[in-house]
C-alpha cells in the first residue's frame, strides 16, 4: 500500500474555467483579433464562421472549437514519465563561468551552456545568444550547436526558438533535416489582439510545408492587458484560442497547437520599476491558473517557475524559484522552465542551472511516493534495541540508508568544521565548479558526416545576402 | 591472507575477519603482525575513504564491529607476546548541564575501533568528575562533548580542572556549537568536527602515526 499523493486544494474550480471559456468564446466571436496581413485575411476570408472587418477577424465558437480538438502536442518520452527542466532561451547576457562576472555571451559560451544543459539532461531552446557571430547568423548557429551539442534542445515542444525570416527558418528547416531533428514555427500574439505583420508573413510563406505551428501570447496585466490577473488570464486564452484558428485555417497542412511553454501566459508588470515581474506573488498565482487550465485543455504543462527578478545567483533567487517550484508541483506541473535566467529572463546563469538542478530533485524527492507497510514500520527494531542502545549499527540501517535518504550534489550536509575543512566554498563555488566537471565531461555528439552536412549549411548561409538582408530589414 | 582480512574489517564482514585471524593464529603468525598488517590495514582503508565521504557512518561502524571482534580473539595472543593493541587511554563526557550523547558515542566507537582504549563518564559529567577520571584512569586524552551553546561552557571549567589535576594529560573538544576558535578559547588543545577526525586528532596530540 502507498500513501496517497500529496497535491494542492483550492484555485480554478471547474464551473470558474466554464466561465472563463465561455467569456473567450464570447470576445472572439464579438470583440475578434487584428490580422495584419492581406495574404493570412484572403486565406481565411474562405472559411464559414469567419467574419473579416479591414482586417478585425471574429470567429464562431464551432470554428474555435474545432481548432482547440484538433490541436495535437507531441509530448517527448522523456517527459511521459520524468520530471523536465527547461533551461535558458537565447539570452543576451550571461554570467561567464570563468570570471563569474556579466558579459555578452560568445559562440564558446553557448557550447558549454548547451554541454552543461544536455549533461543535466535539461531540454527547451538554446540558452544564449552568441554575440560574437553577425546578426543574421546568430539564430542559426543556436539550432546548429544545439542539434551537435545536445539531444533534446531546439528538438521538440518544449523549444521556443524565433525564426526571424523567411530565410532563416529555411536555413534552419535544413539544419533539422539534415540532424533528424524536429521543425516548427511560432507565431506570437501581440497584445493586445494583434501579431506581428513580418512574424505572419514567415508563417504565411511556410504554410504549405507541412510544418507544425504553435502560437503564443504574453499579455501585460495592468498594461496589455486589464490590470487583474483573472483578467489578464481571461486575455491570454482568447488570444491564444483565436490565434489557434487562425493557424488551423492557414497551415491546415501542419499540425497545429497552443505552445506549451506560453500557454495561458499572464505577466505581471511592475509600475514602480517598469519591469516584467517574474516569480512575484501574483506571477505564482498565475501559474496555479496556468496549470489547472493546461489541464482542462490537454495541453502539457510546463510552469515558467524557474525565474525571478533576482539579479544574482543569491537568496532572493532561490526563495522565489524554490516555492513557485514546490507550489507548481504540488499543483501537479512536473515540467519547468526558464531554469538558468536571472533579473527576469535578461542574463543566463550557468551555475545557477547546475543550482535549480539541485532544488528540483530536492522537490521531486520530497514528492515521491512512499511505500506503506509493517515492513517500513520496523516494529522488530524498536522492540530489539533497548534504552541507551543505538540503531546505527544495526544490519537494516546498513543495508536501507542509502535508499531511504536522498544524496545532494551540492546541498551538503556536512557541519561548519567539516566544511571549513573543505574549503569553505560559496554555494555558487561549488555550483561552478560542478558545472566545469559536467561540461568536461560531456561526451554526447553527432555522426560526423551530420556534423559536416551542418557546416556546409551553415557556410551556405553565412556568404547568403538574401537571408543577411532579411533580419537587416527588420533591425 | 593479510590482504583478505583487510578486506573483511573494509567491507564490515565479521564473520570473516574472525575466521582469518584465528587462521593465522593457528599457523602462529605474530599477532602483532596480524593486527598492524590486517586489522589496522583495513581500518587505514576505512578511515581514508570516510574521510573523502565515499564510506559512510553505518559502513565504518559495520567495519568498526569486525574490527572490535577480530582484535577480541587477538587480545590474549598479544598479551601473551607481550604486545600492546592500545594507542591511548581516553576519558570521554558530555560536560555538565548537557543530556545529548549521539556524537560522544560515535566518538567513543571510532575511537575504540582505531585502538584507544575508551572510559566513557556518560553525560551531564560534573567537572570534578571528569578531572578525578582523567587522573584516576590515568588518561592520556579527555574528549568533552557538548551541544548546547548554553552547555558549551561548562568546557571552559572542565579544562581548567583537568589542567589543575594533570599537567600530562591533553583535552580534545567536539559537538554542534564548537568551532577551533572556541576550542582556544577553552584552553582546549584541538578541535574535530567529527568522529573521524577525531581520531586523527587524537592521534596527533598524543604524537602517534595519524
Amino acid at each position: 500500500m502507498r500513501l496517497p499523493d500529496y497535491g494542492l486544494k483550492g484555485g480554478l474550480a471547474p464551473e470558474q474555467i466554464r466561465t472563463l471559456h465561455e467569456k473567450a468564446m464570447w470576445l472572439i466571436e464579438t470583440s475578434g483579433i487584428q490580422v495584419p496581413h492581406q495574404g493570412v485575411l484572403k486565406l481565411l476570408a474562405g472559411h464559414d464562421g469567419v467574419r473579416i472587418e479591414k482586417d478585425i477577424v471574429r470567429f464562431k465558437p464551432e470554428v474555435v472549437l474545432r481548432a482547440l480538438k484538433a490541436a495535437k502536442y507531441d509530448v517527448p518520452e522523456y517527459a511521459k514519465t520524468g520530471w523536465v527542466m527547461s533551461a535558458g532561451a537565447h539570452q543576451t547576457n550571461c554570467y561567464g563561468l570563468d570570471t563569474g562576472r556579466l558579459r555578452l555571451p560568445t559562440t564558446q559560451d553557448l557550447v558549454d551552456f548547451l554541454k552543461l544543459g544536455d549533461a543535466l539532461d535539461t531540454v527547451g531552446s538554446a540558452p544564449v545568444i552568441p554575440m560574437d557571430v553577425p546578426v543574421h547568423l546568430q539564430h542559426l548557429l543556436m539550432h546548429k550547436l544545439a542539434y551537435e551539442h545536445t539531444r533534446y534542445r531546439c528538438n521538440d515542444i518544449y523549444e521556443h526558438m524565433d525564426k526571424p525570416s523567411y530565410e532563416c527558418a529555411m536555413y534552419v528547416r535544413e539544419m533539422a533535416q539534415a540532424a533528424n531533428k524536429r521543425f516548427a514555427f511560432g507565431i506570437w500574439m501581440i497584445s493586445p489582439k494583434s501579431f506581428d505583420e513580418r512574424n505572419l508573413e514567415v508563417a504565411y510563406r511556410l504554410r504549405d510545408l507541412g510544418i507544425p505551428m504553435w502560437v503564443a501570447t504574453m499579455p501585460q496585466a495592468g498594461v496589455t492587458a486589464p490590470i487583474t490577473i483573472l483578467g489578464t488570464v481571461l486575455q491570454s486564452m482568447f488570444e491564444i484560442f483565436a490565434g489557434l484558428t487562425v493557424l488551423a485555417l492557414m497551415n491546415p497542412k501542419g499540425h497545429n497547437y497552443i505552445s506549451p511553454a506560453d500557454a495561458f501566459e499572464a505577466n505581471t508588470f511592475d509600475m514602480k520599476y517598469t519591469t516584467f515581474v517574474y516569480g512575484s506573488v501574483e506571477y505564482i498565482q498565475h501559474s496555479l491558473h496556468q496549470i489547472a487550465l493546461c489541464k482542462h485543455y490537454g495541453i502539457p504543462i510546463i510552469v515558467k517557475s524557474l525565474l525571478s527578478t533576482a539579479k544574482e545567483p543569491d537568496a532572493h533567487a532561490a526563495a522565489e524559484m524554490g516555492i513557485h517550484t514546490f507550489i507548481a508541483a504540488l499543483a501537479g506541473a512536473r515540467a519547468f522552465r526558464c531554469g538558468g535566467l536571472l533579473s527576469t529572463g535578461e542574463v543566463y546563469c550557468g551555475e545557477w542551472v547546475v543550482i535549480l538542478h539541485e532544488m528540483i530533485e530536492y522537490i521531486k524527492q520530497v514528492l515521491k511516493s512512499e511505500d506503506f507497510s509493517e515492513e517500513r514500520l520496523m516494529v522488530r527494531d524498536i522492540v530489539e534495541v533497548g534504552p541507551g542502545g543505538t540503531y546505527v549499527d544495526k544490519r537494516s540501517t546498513y543495508e536501507l540508508f542509502r535508499q531511504e535518504y536522498w544524496t545532494p550534489r551540492l546541498f551538503e550536509h556536512s557541519n561548519v568544521g567539516q566544511w571549513i575543512e573543505l574549503g569553505s566554498k560559496t554555494m555558487r563555488q561549488q555550483a561552478q565548479e560542478a558545472a566545469r566537471r559536467l561540461i568536461a565531461g560531456h561526451s554526447y555528439g553527432i555522426d560526423g558526416n551530420v556534423k559536416k552536412e551542418l557546416d556546409k549549411i551553415y557556410e551556405r548561409a553565412r556568404r547568403d545576402q538574401a537571408l543577411e538582408k532579411s533580419l537587416k530589414l527588420q533591425i | 591472507m593479510f590482504e583478505e582480512i583487510k578486506q573483511a574489517i573494509i567491507t564490515g564482514n565479521e564473520a570473516q575477519a574472525v575466521k582469518l585471524t584465528q587462521a593465522l593464529l593457528d599457523r602462529n603468525t605474530e599477532p602483532q603482525k596480524v593486527l598492524s598488517q590486517g586489522l589496522v590495514a583495513g581500518m587505514d582503508v576505512v578511515g581514508a575513504r570516510f574521510k573523502a565521504y565515499e564510506m559512510w557512518l553505518p559502513e565504518v561502524i559495520l567495519a568498526a564491529k569486525a574490527m572490535k571482534a577480530a582484535t577480541a580473539l587477538l587480545k590474549p595472543y598479544l598479551e601473551k607476546s607481550g604486545g600492546s593493541m592500545k594507542l591511548g587511554k581516553i576519558v570521554i563526557a558530555t560536560v555538565e548541564g548537557d543530556v545529548h550523547d549521539i556524537g560522544k558515542n560515535l566518538v567513543s566507537m571510532m575511537l575504540e575501533s582505531a585502538g584507544f582504549d575508551m572510559v566513557d563518564l556518560g553525560v551531564n559529567a560534573k567537572v570534578s568528575a571528569i578531572a578525578e577520571a582523567a587522573v584516576k584512569q590515568g588518561a592520556d586524552l579527555v574528549g568533552l562533548s557538548a551541544l548546547l551553546t548554553t552547555t558549551m561552557l561548562a568546557m571552559k571549567p572542565a579544562v581548567k580542572a583537568i589542567r589543575g589535576a594533570s599537567s600530562k594529560v591533553k583535552v580534545m573538544v567536539g559537538g554542534s556549537p564548537i568551532t577551533q576558535e572556541w576550542a582556544k578559547e577553552a584552553g582546549a588543545d584541538g578541535f574535530a568536527p567529527d568522529a573521524l577526525r577525531a581520531i586523527n586528532l587524537a592521534k596527533g596530540l598524543l604524537g602517534l602515526e595519524s
